[in-house]
């Protein structure tokens, strides 16, 4: 159906221009160039699917990215300045190891 | 032994040498905060260097603590390997170090921020242990 009308409309042209001279660029020329549109026409849109592809990965990379933050948060639990600096006073002022406690028993009278 | 003695002396002389020793979020205390008159550019400037910090000091906090438990590992092998215990110790001198230095620039720039009075009244506020809330100035009591 879709190949009859092309030719109808080929012949159409070809009455229509018959009284014309002769264009700069050759009727060949010309008629590759319809060709190639109508084979194009009716090619499956493949930009189309590539970008749905590109949509659906950009939207998976997305959800990836917000797990991902989410669970780095989750990670790292919050802690008061209080506790965090009591912690860092606690370890300052250690004044050794604790793995080499014990040894103070060593120099105890 | 002798290096873990010799790291125990160390570390001692070095607790006993912090100014100003033990350091406590003295900041987060409305009362304390209120009693030292701060204004509202300086609570948001030390706000600010707190906020700063703390990203450093929470590795710093990590770091001492995975190095503590290196060294405890360590002693406890059987045999024990001298070579891995003083890489122990020396990554645990290195934590500390970095505790130290952090904290006291971090104690710097808060004084920095601070008039000689408030200083002054910080320290008569200090409790005896910074686990304990600030009480009133023992002149006071």
């Amino acid at each position: 159906m879709k190949h009859r009308d092309e030719t109808d409309f080929e012949n159409w042209l070809r009455e229509q221009t018959r009284s014309l001279g002769e264009p700069e660029v050759s009727q060949d020329f010309l008629a590759a160039q319809r060709r190639n549109i109508y084979r194009r026409i009716g090619e499956p849109r493949r930009q189309l699917w590539a970008l749905r592809w590109a949509l659906s990965a950009a939207m998976l990379l997305v959800l990836a990215g917000g797990f991902a933050f989410e669970r780095l948060h989750k990670t790292a639990p919050a802690i008061s300045d209080e506790q965090l600096f009591s912690d860092l006073s606690d370890m300052e002022q250690r004044a050794e190891p604790k793995a080499i406690q014990p040894m103070h028993g060593l120099f105890e009278e | 032994m002798l290096r873990a003695t010799a790291l125990a002396l160390v570390l001692s002389v070095c607790g006993l040498a912090q100014m100003p020793r033990g350091i406590y979020a003295w900041w987060s205390r409305p009362e304390l905060a209120k009693n030292l008159n701060l204004s509202p550019a300086q609570r948001q400037q030390i706000r600010a260097t707190v906020q700063q910090y703390r990203p450093h000091l929470l590795n710093v906090r990590s770091e001492v603590n995975r190095a503590e438990q290196e060294l405890a590992v360590q002693f406890d092998r059987n045999p024990v390997d001298p070579a891995k215990a003083n890489e122990a110790i020396a990554r645990l001198v290195d934590a500390r170090s970095d505790l130290t230095r952090t904290l006291s620039e971090l104690s710097l720039k808060l004084r920095l921020v601070l008039t000689d009075q408030q200083w002054q009244e910080l320290q008569r506020r200090r409790p005896a242990s910074a686990a304990e809330p600030p009480g009133e100035p023992p002149d006071q009591k």
